[in-house]
């Protein structure tokens, strides 16, 4: 299949491809299109890179043995950030990350996000609050935390983080409204400084 | 609407998740609260600053490494799975092998074997002649056919014949006293501890007055010293007579210690000379259902006929 074309293809005739030929280049192209949220989810969530990593990884992995039962009934990212959601919720309750996360090193939340910003000092700034806000969200309890990820940091609308927590509505906006509150009272003091 | 019940729904208000009448209470709220319009901008702040953090880029080598470990687990899966099929098919093999090992032993028939099977057979089952048993019948004994094959030999019928010996009013004394005496000397001469012609009679091809003679030394053998009647040895002469002259082979005869029956024979006969034997019973014996026996269906060429005898 030519590069060009298949970048033009939707996600659904890319996973058709998968599920039908077992394309292995059309699910390249998925991994493409859909790696950085999937990194940002799992960031947000771990709090960690390395970790992060490891968890995307995962998550593409268990996308390829499962794609065969996605039905088309939601859209392919939906199932996509379930999968993503799921696999940090798995990992967070690891006992191998519960003791790993004693030791993580928290000033590397920040990395990787070098080439938006074009002084040092306006990229070291950013990274401090993006530490801060990271480190925010951390403490968060997992339910609240994925409702905000979701929202707040991935904007995505209401619908989509119903099917992705399958939580009705009225709990996803109690539980966004309680995280909002929370985090003003942990972001208080940065909140100031903007 | 009051502080608390402005602020629980203060985040939906942001989202625009709120009704109008709600969104007018709220707002008119707000106008004359300043602690919840203080919350309201805490709120617009934080949403700002979560939604301004810029989202980490996966790291370049992600996809190749995503990619790689799929791959890697490919071969596996099918390695595995190849393994697993091979299992389930090397316990197939297992499973047949050891069905057909303990698949019970069949006896394919054999034409030569057949008659020291039905003789052995018919021993066993002597006492079986019972009162209340069909006056006649036919069986088919179907053997076993492990080639699958079936071919007409491979089907035995046995047919029945229970007859009665009618008086002949032309047998005079003198006949009668002469067989007796034919009797008494062979007596005499010879002492057969045998009942049957199992050994002697299948294996030589012997005249039809040497049979009877032999039939009737054994019957004389078997009562042990005591003469037996002379109309009795007749019957059976002239049975074995009739079988001879039909072209059958007689593969059993003994006498049976049944109140009713009092001899049985065990023969083949040729299914082409089938009716003509019993043609020639019926002159000399009453042949109970002789109809029915007549026109009994047979396929092979040799019919395996029980003769019993009544007294």
């Amino acid at each position: 299949m030519n590069t060009n074309k298949i970048n033009e293809f939707d996600d659904e005739t890319l996973v058709r491809r998968v599920q039908e030929e077992e394309d292995m280049y059309a699910f390249e192209m998925l991994v493409k299109r859909y790696q950085d949220k999937v990194y940002g989810i799992c960031f947000r969530f771990i709090g960690e890179h390395h970790e992060a990593f490891d968890c995307t990884q995962d998550t593409f992995v268990k996308i390829y043995q499962k794609i065969h039962s996605f039905k088309h009934l939601s859209s392919f990212g939906t199932w996509v950030y379930r999968i993503a959601v799921n696999t940090c919720k798995n990992r967070l309750s690891c006992w191998d990350f519960m003791r790993k996360k004693k030791t993580m090193y928290l000033g590397n939340s920040g990395a990787n996000i070098e080439n938006h910003f074009i002084s040092p000092a306006q990229q070291y700034e950013k990274t401090r609050i993006s530490e801060i806000v990271q480190n925010a969200i951390s403490k968060l309890p997992f339910d609240q935390k994925q409702i905000v990820i979701l929202r707040d940091i991935q904007q995505l609308s209401y619908e989509e983080i119903e099917k992705i927590t399958n939580l009705p509505l009225g709990t996803v906006k109690s539980k966004l409204s309680r995280a909002r509150s929370k985090l003003k009272e942990l972001l208080k003091d940065i909140k100031h400084e903007l | 609407m009051n502080c608390r019940e402005v602020q629980r729904i203060l985040s939906d208000y942001l989202e625009g998740l709120v009704s109008d009448l709600q969104k007018k209470e709220i707002e008119q709220h707000l106008q004359m609260c300043q602690k919840c319009q203080i919350e309201l901008d805490e709120m617009k702040k934080t949403v700002k600053l979560l939604r301004s953090i810029p989202s980490p880029q996966a790291p370049e080598k992600l996809v190749e490494s995503v990619m790689e470990k799929i791959s890697a687990e490919k071969p596996r899966k099918r390695k595995f799975a190849f393994l697993l099929t091979a299992i389930a098919f090397a316990e197939i093999i297992v499973f047949v092998a050891l069905f057909k090992i303990q698949k019970p032993v069949q006896i394919v028939y054999q034409p030569e074997t057949h008659v020291k099977i039905t003789q052995k057979h018919q021993e066993e089952k002597k006492p079986e002649i019972v009162k209340n048993k069909p006056v006649s019948r036919v069986k088919e004994k179907k053997n076993a056919i492990v080639s699958g094959e079936k071919t007409p030999e491979q089907v035995r019928t046995e047919i029945v014949i229970q007859l009665a010996y009618l008086p002949q009013p032309q047998m005079t004394f003198a006949k009668r006293n002469s067989e007796k005496e034919i009797g008494a000397n062979v007596l005499e001469q010879q002492k057969p501890a045998e009942v049957s012609l199992l050994d002697q009679g299948m294996k030589k091809e012997t005249s039809v007055e040497k049979k009877s003679q032999e039939i009737v030394t054994s019957l004389a053998a078997k009562s042990a010293g005591i003469p037996a009647p002379a109309e009795k040895l007749s019957v059976e002469s002239e049975i074995i007579k009739y079988i001879t002259d039909a072209g059958g082979k007689i593969l059993s005869a003994s006498p049976a210690s049944d109140i009713e029956v009092s001899y049985v024979f065990v023969a083949e006969i040729p299914a082409s000379s089938y009716k003509n034997f019993l043609d020639n019973l019926a002159g000399k014996f009453q042949i109970k259902n002789y109809d029915l026996i007549k026109d009994a269906a047979v396929s092979e060429t040799f019919i395996t006929i029980r003769l019993q005898i009544f007294r």
